[in-house]
């Protein structure tokens, strides 16, 4: 906002109060968003209750990743 | 359709007599959990014939018993299995004192659990790293509360007084205590007793030596199976109590976390649970921290339970299952109520999943560390010293 010099100071305290308005809203939209993906994260809690499992595998691709890593770095 | 279709699931009658059954078989394992608990108490008095200080003379060490305790519940990954053992053998003679530091070690070893759940994420760098950091915060905060709790206790036995003053409310002097009123002692007895009757045969120490071992198993089967089949019957209830505690204070996820735990029977359970839904994004650190710290106090639920119908010296037993509720009570009052505090967990985890996403040998050598490397030193440090 180059010109902003040029305004007259009730130009100026509208565009402060439309911006502040704005941002409110944005931030509401945001966090209604991120409730919104923790409700649906929630609802497929069967499917993190698998994730969350502890197996063998796990130990052991974590063990391949890291020597196959090891092996590119080299 | 899809209504017609779900009233007639939800009222199908083979489904709620497959339901009935389960809960039968949960109160059965719960029973047998109970039972297992005396087990081992009568095996180590038999064993032990009233030298069981002598025995654990190496544990009086409060390095060593904090070692015992984080060793055998990252190997077993159960810390109520560990503690249900701890309340068995304290219940057969093993003193408090020794028992305190195991039972704080147990708080450490079960965070290996969901530290292993987050190397699963370990091929998408900002997912490993969101995952790592929710797995280590547990420990990290277990670990702090270890370094405070542990010198107070070895100072001036702080957790030992008031573990005892709560036993005492229900086993003091008043009339009505545990011993007039305690139907589930008197349901697990007959059981209890016919085991060690069936023991005797062997001799004190061999029979002993056989009821410990098969306490432990029992232990070790009742509560997997115990979590099994609670994680799929209250997965519903576990959904609704999150549900209700998103966007409120950490105070209600403390609360949710405690409540999930009580109802799944495990604490690993939660804490991993926490792992994929921080590692996708869903939920941030601190949002997922007081949850953890509820999944603390909620697994006490299960040594309290198996305290209260122990046999033996039952006091000393309801005194430790205590000791382990008010240490994990008091960590969540006093590192997450002081300011300064609260967030030393989360700022430590955050740094450490940055690190190991980056270089991921960090994440291998914080796991055998923490778990398995710094205990050992400890135990040959403090042995130099005694």
């Amino acid at each position: 906002m180059a010109n902003v010099n040029v305004l007259t100071t009730e130009r100026l305290k509208a565009l402060i109060a439309d911006t502040e308005g704005t941002l409110k809203q944005l931030t509401i939209e945001l966090e209604r968003r991120e409730l919104l993906k923790q409700e649906n994260a929630i609802e497929n809690l069967e499917e993190h209750m698998k994730d969350a499992e502890l197996s063998l595998d796990t130990i052991r691709e974590f063990l391949a990743y890291l020597t196959n890593d090891l092996k590119s770095r080299e | 359709m899809s209504e017609l279709t779900s009233t007639l699931s939800t009222h199908n009658p083979d489904r709620t007599s497959n339901h009935l059954s389960q809960w039968f078989f949960v109160a059965l394992l719960v029973y047998l959990l109970i039972c297992a608990v005396s087990i081992i108490g009568g095996g180590f008095k038999m064993a032990a014939g009233g030298h069981a200080e002598e025995l654990f003379a190496f544990a009086s060490n409060p390095f060593a018993g904090l070692v015992i305790g984080t060793v055998a519940t990252a190997l077993i990954q159960s810390s109520s299995t560990v503690t249900a053992i701890i309340v068995g053998l304290v219940a057969g003679g093993l003193p408090v004192s020794v028992a305190v530091p195991m039972v704080m070690g147990a708080n450490i070893g079960t965070s290996i659990t969901n530290t292993i759940v987050s190397l699963g994420h370990v091929k998408a760098k900002e997912e490993f790293s969101r995952a790592f950091s929710a797995a280590t915060v547990h420990d990290f905060f277990n670990l702090l509360s270890v370094l405070i709790f542990l010198p107070l206790e070895i100072a001036f036995g702080l957790l030992e007084k008031l573990g005892s003053l709560l036993a005492q409310l229900f086993y003091g002097g008043s009339e009505v205590s545990m011993h007039s009123f305690n139907f589930v002692k008197a349901a697990t007895s007959p059981v209890v007793s016919n085991v060690k009757y069936a023991m005797q045969s062997f001799g004190d120490q061999t029979g002993g030596i056989i009821l410990i071992i098969f306490g432990i198993i029992l232990i070790f089967i009742s509560i997997t199976l115990v979590g099994k089949l609670l994680k799929k019957l209250m997965v519903g209830k576990a959904r609704q109590i999150m549900h209700s505690a998103i966007g409120r204070s950490p105070i209600s996820g403390i609360f949710s976390g405690t409540l999930v735990t009580v109802l799944v029977q495990s604490s690993s359970t939660t804490t991993s649970l926490m792992v994929p839904l921080a590692g996708t994004g869903s939920f941030s650190l601190k949002q997922i921290y007081p949850f953890t710290l509820g999944a603390n106090v909620g697994t006490c639920i299960t040594a309290v339970l198996a305290a209260t119908a122990v046999t033996g010296n039952s006091e000393a037993a309801l005194q430790i299952a205590f000791i382990h509720l008010t240490y994990n009570i008091l960590g969540v009052l006093l590192i997450y109520g002081l300011p300064f505090l609260r967030y030393i967990p989360v700022q430590c985890a955050e740094w450490l999943g940055r690190s190991a996403s980056e270089n991921k040998m960090v994440a291998l050598a914080y796991i055998l560390s923490v778990f398995f490397i710094v205990p050992a030193l400890c135990i040959l440090v403090s042995n130099q010293f005694q």
